[in-house]
């Protein structure tokens, strides 16, 4: 499904180039559950953000699908990732103003999906995640695990192929992240493909294989299942 | 610093605004309050009714009311009169001859009875001996320099009178307020008895000072019954004379009646002007509140917002007082400065009572006072009620507030209003602006362009032959198409009002009409429509002093049925017994007026009844560019027949359209005043929008996360401005057509208000928003989302 060979990304400011990833490659294949772990600034995010389609890479190329997608101008990469693409972040990201129902339904906004049928699919997936009753709150009412459940049925909700997670317990106990990681795993189980950053080797137990990164490159990848 | 900066714009510009119109209406409100008992002065105007209906309503009296009033009526506490025939006279000391506009006769009282300033003389004499003459400082420097006037004698002249007489005292030129603006004051003693005390003309003005309000009522009610006893003659005798006792602070602002003179300001447009300067002084603090809450909630955040408490809402409170009164006063300082700069040449470019005196104008100084503490009180006091409230919400908790709590509430009411404000201004601007062209640009129905205007010169030996003779040898000169003398001309109330009636009219009612002396090429000259009959002729020899022309209004009001029944009619005219005059042509109905008028009532003539009605203009038509050669010319071949009078010419058009000056001027500031409010609108969403921005960049960073494309998100920005527009657009249509429309009242002649007008104004505010939000937003649009969250 993913396919990156010597993957580039530098940064650069004023001062300062900072090589976030450097000559990085791997292949995640359909249906996998995947760990990305490393110490803080060793470029996990970045990755996920430039397999996420967010950011443009500086060498190298991605594969997606089967399309190379390096030269992809952000129109193209935005219909990509809507279509294929679900995001959960470690501080959920979720929008205060809307209600539970709405956060949910954004992704569908920006589909040509009819009123009804959002309204149909929004409901399932808040079924499914067991937050029908907290529908109409706004996120500050809820807990931290509510909220990050709300951000993964967010991500699933126009059944993307890919989530992408960036540590999505990290700001979690270990009993809500416990439940955000059974969730994952049901996902992987229903044929989604997960790629997760995490510092949490409890937390990387739940995939099938993990990439250990320093430095903007992949050291070493072990295999679970 | 960037929202500090718009709302001290916003403020400098609204706080201005509304000093200087303010003070504009306080000017224009207090005209003539100078005078000691100003409250209790009164004009007596002349209101005639008939089975209780109005007749007539002028401004004026007859020159005997003051002398009967006084005699009959224990009310009166003092009267004095002013009598304004021929009030334009020539003036000459030695070789100094210039047209004076207004020198008229008045009671030996007029000092001791008005407040007006004597410079030289006392004001108990100065007008007491016959042949004496107080004059303005300005006309006493302009004939006698810097010499000491008192006792020099001038020679005053109308087309049949000469006076000398020796100046008794200067006065200081009347001030701006004044409705009065005398040039020269002829004591009343030098003019003959029929001028002091006759009834049948109304060339007076008689103001009458009492002790109250209520003694004013009772000399209304009583004057009917007096004006029985002197009207003696049958002219009018049908009507019922009453008058009105007007007070002197209300004639400025009183609709223009026959027969004054002075420029007369408008109730309706000071009113407007009111509204309009409250109005941009509301949008400019809405302005200021909208940022200053919007920047405070960005600044306590909502974590911080909960840990007010005590004395650190107070803390936060008299911090809000102290920015608010440093802006405030920036905003004054800066609106100070920029008014010293700006006044020389705002004082030149416009409406001078609107600046008139400016820093002298103890309102001024009050108003800028006044609007530093309310506007500091305000700014400040309003952010903190809204973060209180936002407080509690939070506190709350509760599943409303979040959505609405955060202040929304009242900053899209402050929203809504400053949108409704702009489109009501601007559909009010488009309204007058069309007006305006509507009454400048509708057919008269008199010719009055490439028309040179002069006027008749002073008395001397052969008047009229020698006025004749030199409108013969104007029409020789080449590029003169025709020259024409009458008694008055368009632009010029026709003013000589007579009663006259049918002949043989069962009923013996007489009408007022006015009559307007012509020669036999007026009617030509000016393109005027014959509807029926014919024009003056020299092969009808009767013409010359039996034969009357009418205006359509004219003729109804005789009562004739139609143009048919009137040609060939008779008339009987005031004075002149049973003689009959012969209708011999009817004249379709003309604009001699500005279209603020109605038609008039004229009756066309060519001979002066009484002995009374001169020829007062002479009208050269003229082809071709040359204009200013040819009235080179027309003053040398005057000043060769008349050495001894002033040429004084103009083009007839400009002096049509001067009666428009006031309504073009008061255009003109309504639509400064709009593009401003405008302006402080546009900064207002300025700033709103990019609080609002920095408010939601997490917001549409995870919207594009979620597959918002950045059109999507100008969209949403947008909207939420959009939205405001669309609901005062629901709101302002309605008022703003309901506000022109009464102002339109006004007019009898007056344009349409278009649907279009609203449309305009509706896409106008639509479009100013959108590129105003847009600017602001597009680059939050186009920005990488991973940036703003990784700066969150
Ligand atoms: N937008 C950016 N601009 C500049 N440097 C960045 C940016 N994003 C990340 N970096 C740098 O790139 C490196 C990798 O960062 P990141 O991918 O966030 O690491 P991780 O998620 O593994 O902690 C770090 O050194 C970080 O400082
Ligand atoms: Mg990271």
């Amino acid at each position: 499904m993913i396919k990156i060979t010597e993957l580039k990304k530098i940064y650069r400011s004023e001062e300062l180039e900072t090589t976030a990833l450097n000559d990085l490659s791997f292949e995640v294949k359909k249906g996998e559950f995947v760990a990305v772990m490393g110490p803080s600034g060793c470029g996990k995010s970045t990755l996920l953000n430039i397999l996420g389609l967010l950011d443009d890479l500086d060498g190298g190329s991605f594969i997606f699908n089967g399309t190379e997608v390096a030269k992809f101008n952000d129109y193209k990469r935005s219909d990509l990732r809507t279509e294929n693409i679900g995001f959960v972040f470690q501080s959920f990201n979720l929008i205060d103003e809307l209600t539970v129902f709405e956060n949910v339904e954004l992704p569908l906004i920006y589909t040509k999906l009819k009123e009804k049928e959002r309204k149909k699919k929004v409901d399932e997936v808040l079924e499914r995640m067991q937050l029908m009753h907290r529908r109409n709150h706004f996120p500050q009412q809820l807990s931290g695990g509510q909220q990050q459940r709300v951000a993964v049925a967010r991500a699933v909700v126009n059944d993307p192929k890919l989530i992408l997670a960036d540590e999505p317990t990290g700001n979690l106990d270990s009993v809500n992240g416990n439940e955000v990681m059974q969730l994952m795993t049901d996902l992987n189980a229903q044929g989604t493909t997960i790629i997760m950053v995490t510092h949490s080797e409890h937390d990387a137990k739940y995939s099938h294989r993990i990439i250990r990164m320093l430095d903007g490159q992949v050291v070493t990848e072990n295999i679970l299942a | 610093m960037f929202y500090t900066l718009i709302s001290l714009i916003g403020l400098v510009i609204s706080m201005g605004a509304f000093v200087i119109l303010m003070n504009y209406v306080d000017f224009e409100s207090h005209y003539d309050d100078f005078h000691t008992d100003s409250d209790q002065i009164y004009r007596a105007e002349s209101y005639f009714t008939l089975n209780g209906t109005v007749a007539d309503s002028w401004a004026t009296s007859s020159f005997g009311y003051a002398g009967a009033m006084k005699a009959e009526f224990s009310e009166v506490k003092a009267i004095t009169r002013i009598n304004f025939k021929d009030n334009e006279r020539i003036v000459r000391y030695q070789d100094k001859i210039y047209r004076e506009r207004m020198v008229v006769f008045a009671d030996s009282n007029f000092f001791s009875f008005f407040s007006f300033p004597l410079l030289k003389g006392d004001p108990q004499k100065v007008l007491r001996e016959p042949n004496t003459i107080a004059i303005s400082a300005s006309a006493a420097k302009k004939y006698f320099g810097d010499a000491d006037p008192i006792g020099k004698v001038l020679d005053i002249t109308t087309r049949k009178v000469v006076f000398h007489c020796a100046v008794s005292g200067v006065f200081e030129d009347f001030p701006p307020q004044s409705h009065l603006k005398l040039d020269m004051i002829i004591s009343y003693a030098s003019t003959s008895q029929f001028e002091r005390d006759f009834w049948y003309m109304h060339s007076a003005y008689t103001y009458v000072k009492t002790n109250s309000e209520a003694d004013a009522r009772t000399i209304e009610k009583k004057f009917p019954a007096l004006a029985e006893k002197f009207k003696t003659e049958d002219a009018m005798r049908d009507k019922s004379w009453e008058i009105h006792m007007v007070p002197l602070s209300d004639i400025h602002l009183n609709p223009l009646k026959p027969m004054e003179f002075e420029v007369k300001g408008s109730k309706q447009n000071v009113r407007f002007i009111f509204v309009f300067a409250l109005i941009i002084l509301i949008v400019g603090w809405v302005n200021f509140i909208n940022i200053m809450t919007s920047k405070s909630i960005e600044r306590a955040g909502e974590i911080g917002l909960r840990k007010l408490v005590g004395s650190k809402m107070k803390h936060m409170m008299i911090q809000f007082f102290i920015e608010s009164f440093i802006i405030n006063f920036l905003a004054v300082s800066v609106f100070l400065i920029l008014m010293v700069i700006a006044l020389p040449f705002l004082t030149d470019l416009y409406y001078s009572p609107m600046f008139n005196q400016f820093w002298q104008r103890p309102m001024v100084w009050g108003l800028l006072v006044l609007i530093f503490l309310l506007s500091t009180l305000i700014t400040g006091a309003v952010p903190i009620l809204v973060l209180r409230k936002i407080k509690i919400a939070v506190v709350l908790k509760n599943r409303m507030s979040f959505r609405v709590g955060m202040g929304k509430g009242l900053r899209h009411g402050l929203i809504i209003f400053q949108f409704t404000a702009a489109i009501v201004l601007v559909v009010s601007t488009v309204t007058i602006r069309r007006q305006m062209d509507y009454m400048q640009g509708k057919d008269l129905g008199a010719d009055v362009t490439q028309t040179l205007v002069f006027k008749t010169p002073a008395k001397t030996d052969d008047y009229e032959g020698k006025l004749e003779m030199i409108t013969e040898k104007m029409k020789t000169i080449g590029g003169v198409k025709s020259v024409s003398r009458s008694s008055a001309v368009p632009g010029e109330m026709v003013d000589f009002f007579i009663a006259n009636q049918r002949d043989n009219d069962p009923e013996k009612v007489s009408v007022l009409t006015e009559m307007f002396r012509v020669d036999y090429d007026f009617i030509d000259a000016y393109q005027l429509k014959i509807v029926k009959g014919r024009n003056f002729s020299k092969s009808f020899g009767a013409d010359k002093d039996n034969s009357l022309i009418l205006t359509q209004s004219a003729m109804k009001l005789f009562g004739f049925k139609n143009e048919e029944e009137a040609v060939g009619g008779f008339i009987n005219l005031e004075g002149q017994g049973n003689k009959k005059y012969e209708v011999i042509g009817v004249l379709k109905d003309y604009h001699h007026l500005s279209l603020k008028e109605n038609f008039r009532p004229v009756v066309f003539l060519m001979f002066s009844p009484w002995n009374m009605l001169d020829f007062q203009y002479v009208s050269v038509k003229i082809q071709g560019a040359n204009a200013k050669a040819i009235a080179g010319m027309l003053e040398r071949e005057y000043k060769s027949v008349f050495p001894d009078s002033s040429f004084d010419s103009f083009f007839l058009d400009e002096f049509f359209n001067r009666q428009y000056k006031e309504d073009v001027t008061y255009g003109v500031i309504i639509m400064i005043f709009t593009w401003l409010t405008i302006f402080i609108v546009c900064l207002g969403i300025l700033g709103i929008a990019s609080l609002m921005l920095l408010r939601r960049t997490k917001e549409i960073a995870i919207r594009k996360i979620s597959g918002a494309k950045p059109w999507q998100i100008l969209k949403l920005i947008n909207m939420e401005f959009i939205r405001w527009v669309g609901l005062a657009i629901v709101i302002g249509t309605p008022l703003s057509w309901w506000i022109m429309h009464n102002w339109l009242e006004n007019f009898p002649y007056r344009t349409e208000i278009e649907w279009w007008i609203f449309v305009l104004a509706g896409l106008l505010t639509v479009l100013v928003t959108g590129i105003t939000v847009s600017i602001q937003t597009v680059k939050n649009a186009l920005e990488n989302p991973v940036k703003s969250l990784r700066n969150e």
